[in-house]
């Protein structure tokens, strides 16, 4: 019994602590010449702060090949939220750029990138990024009949909805393990981490003043539709088909992103063990103490019924 | 052409119909609870048709949850395909694959904002390519269906127009979407900001958008007035950041839908579309709001009560 998890890397040392802390795929995106700070990969190049959120040429073949010599596979993010016309050949190139160094899936983005990609049948694996927005199995069928064998499900399906789309189709399930957006991510333009070089924050978790046409609202986190941590329903996701847990976090910093990854393989291996939620739980809050306050206390759990947001869901 | 979109249906009245539209639009765009019933739509779509009018119905995204009552709506509204008085708003590919399965074939089938959007619609536009070269600045700014395949696999599924944001760097670069025989729709002054599947009226008013009963007939306005950030701050991380709140205000919200106001540096030319073919959309719903607002400002805040 087992769930992938995806861990983000941005350099061959994270990569090397991802997989010695039990990230059993990476995850990663190339950068390109042609551009400055936006990328192929559906990612800035670098955070605000200067982080890299994206490896170069040498790296990649270096982190393939030390993934591979333990066994994890690396997945190759082409996940450009649109594939212009201009740039396609430029797009291909920063494609097989991946697929010649080695990787073993790559992720894509768009309607426009899966059916180029799907002509030239590359020997990868094709995944279906979150920004393609499978909401239903109609969708769904459509990815398969695309080539695809893995999809990452938006953050605001339901459990009960992602038993449905698994009992529907062949291709691997993926949902987000740990943090999640307000918004449906294919069409957001609340944009953070797209290569700007200003602290923005999370847009959809500030606090906004509210407006009718007759009165003033009190200032609140309106928009703030965020559910972050799935610990407890790991089990749930399971049995409801998931097969891979992705962390997100491409530039973000290894000791939040590796405590992550611990958490997560604990529970994931637990599954092997008569997963009691209760146990798991409170081990994950020995690794990793903010769990507590800023997802168990604020009720901020995915998929489980409890969680208050899910009650504004429509 | 000229259209009117209601989000409040009540607010639609053949009394006092403008002359000047030619389209009268109703529905939503996220949210398959708040579009109106069989009834309604054959009302309206009867009274536009009395006036000469078109009626345009917006649908919504749809999850897995809801596809089957969506399917089931379509189907019962389906005999007015064909009629050249009845357009119809996808903003769910799935539903568009299923219609063609089923053979529906509207005369009049729209591609919505929610798939049909440019980069410039996010407020860090200019941060984001402000060391891109030109020639990547201008691809940058176009909008996603202005590219061939795309709009190949479009034609496939039967779609005549797309809706596009209504930004002068927008409207200048789409070539492809004409060349291919597509017509063009824009709204007026707002531009889609994001969507969810989370609705802010029933988290406002606590109730469970299960029960909901239309709640986001009211239109809120959001204006950010305290950044999130994690890292210099602690629970619930708020801080203040004047300068990011620009950036993230005169957000319009119905239900899970948010908009945001264009300004009028980006907003593209009439004179961009050929209005024989294309359509541009006025959303009463948002204009109304933005006026009481701006008067609410000039009264001094008197006439606002905080909740």
């Amino acid at each position: 019994m087992s769930m992938k998890i995806k861990c983000p890397v941005n350099s061959l040392k994270v990569a090397k602590t991802q997989i010695a802390l039990g990230a059993t795929e990476l995850y990663l995106g190339g950068s390109s010449n042609e551009l400055a700070n936006i990328t192929f990969g559906g990612r800035g190049k670098t955070t605000w702060s200067g982080n890299n959120c994206t490896v170069n040429q040498e790296e990649l073949k270096e982190i393939v090949s030390y993934a591979h010599s333990k066994g994890v596979e690396v997945s190759y993010t082409v996940n450009m939220p649109i594939m212009y016309q201009e740039i396609v050949d430029q797009y291909l190139k920063y494609v097989e750029e991946g697929i010649n160094a080695g990787v073993d899936s790559i992720i894509i983005g768009s309607i426009e990138s899966l059916l180029l990609l799907n002509k030239y049948k590359y020997p990868v694996k094709y995944t279906a990024s979150v920004f393609t927005e499978c909401y239903n199995e109609k969708f769904l069928k459509w990815l398969e009949e695309m080539n695809v064998s893995e999809v990452y499900l938006p953050h605001h399906l339901k459990l009960k909805e992602i038993e449905q789309l698994s009992k529907s189709t062949s291709m691997d399930i993926g949902v987000f393990a740990h943090f999640g957006c307000s918004n449906s991510n294919g069409a957001c333009f609340l944009y953070h981490e797209a290569g700007e070089n200003i602290n923005v924050g999370l847009p959809c978790r500030g606090s906004y003043e509210g407006y009718s046409s007759s009165r003033k609202l009190k200032a609140s986190n309106y928009l703030d539709a965020g559910t972050d941590c799935s610990v407890c329903s790991i089990k749930q996701l399971y049995d409801a088909g998931v097969k891979s847990l992705k962390i997100v976090g491409r530039g973000k910093d290894i000791t939040l992103l590796g405590a992550l990854t611990k958490v997560y393989k604990m529970a994931v291996d637990a599954l092997d063990d008569n997963f009691d939620p209760d146990a798991i739980k409170e081990q994950a809050i020995k690794l990793m103490p903010m769990m507590k306050t800023d997802n168990c206390d604020l009720r901020r759990c995915k998929y489980l019924s409890g969680t208050p947001i899910l009650n504004s869901f429509v | 052409m000229l259209g009117e979109y209601y989000f409040r249906l009540s607010d639609f009245d053949e009394e006092k119909l403008d002359n000047e539209i030619d389209i009268i639009a109703i529905g939503h765009m996220g949210c398959c609870r708040a579009l109106p019933d069989y009834n309604e739509i054959l009302e309206v779509y009867n009274t536009c048709k009395k006036h000469n009018k078109k009626l345009r119905l917006y649908t919504p995204r749809v999850p897995q949850e809801h596809l089957k009552f969506m399917m089931e709506y379509l189907q019962a509204i389906s005999m007015l395909f064909e009629s050249d008085f009845f357009q119809l708003v996808i903003n769910d590919i799935g539903l568009l694959f299923w219609m063609k399965e089923k053979d529906y074939k509207p005369k009049q089938l729209i591609l919505g904002a929610t798939y049909s959007w440019s980069a410039m619609q996010n407020s860090l536009y200019d941060n984001i390519i402000r060391d891109e070269k030109e020639d990547i600045k201008r691809m940058y700014a176009q909008v996603n269906n202005n590219n061939d395949i795309r709009l190949s696999f479009l034609k496939d599924l039967n779609i005549t127009e797309i809706e596009v944001p209504n930004i002068k760097g927008v409207l200048e670069q789409v070539d492809r979407i004409r060349d291919n025989g597509f017509a063009i729709s824009v709204f007026k002054t707002f531009i889609l900001a994001g969507f969810s599947r989370s609705c802010v009226h029933c988290k406002i008013k606590k109730i469970k958008a299960s029960n909901c009963n239309k709640e986001c007939e009211e239109v809120f306005k959001l204006d950010m007035n305290q950044m999130w950030d994690y890292l210099t701050g602690s629970f619930p991380y708020f801080v203040d950041k004047p300068e990011i709140n620009a950036y993230y205000s005169s957000l319009f919200v119905h239900g899970n839908m948010q908009y945001r106001e264009l300004k009028n540096s980006i907003k593209g030319d009439e004179d961009q579309l050929n209005l024989m073919k294309d359509t541009i959309i006025k959303c009463s719903g948002l204009d109304k709001l933005e006026k009481d607002y701006e008067y609410e400002n000039k009264m001094s805040g008197q006439f606002i009560k905080s909740s």
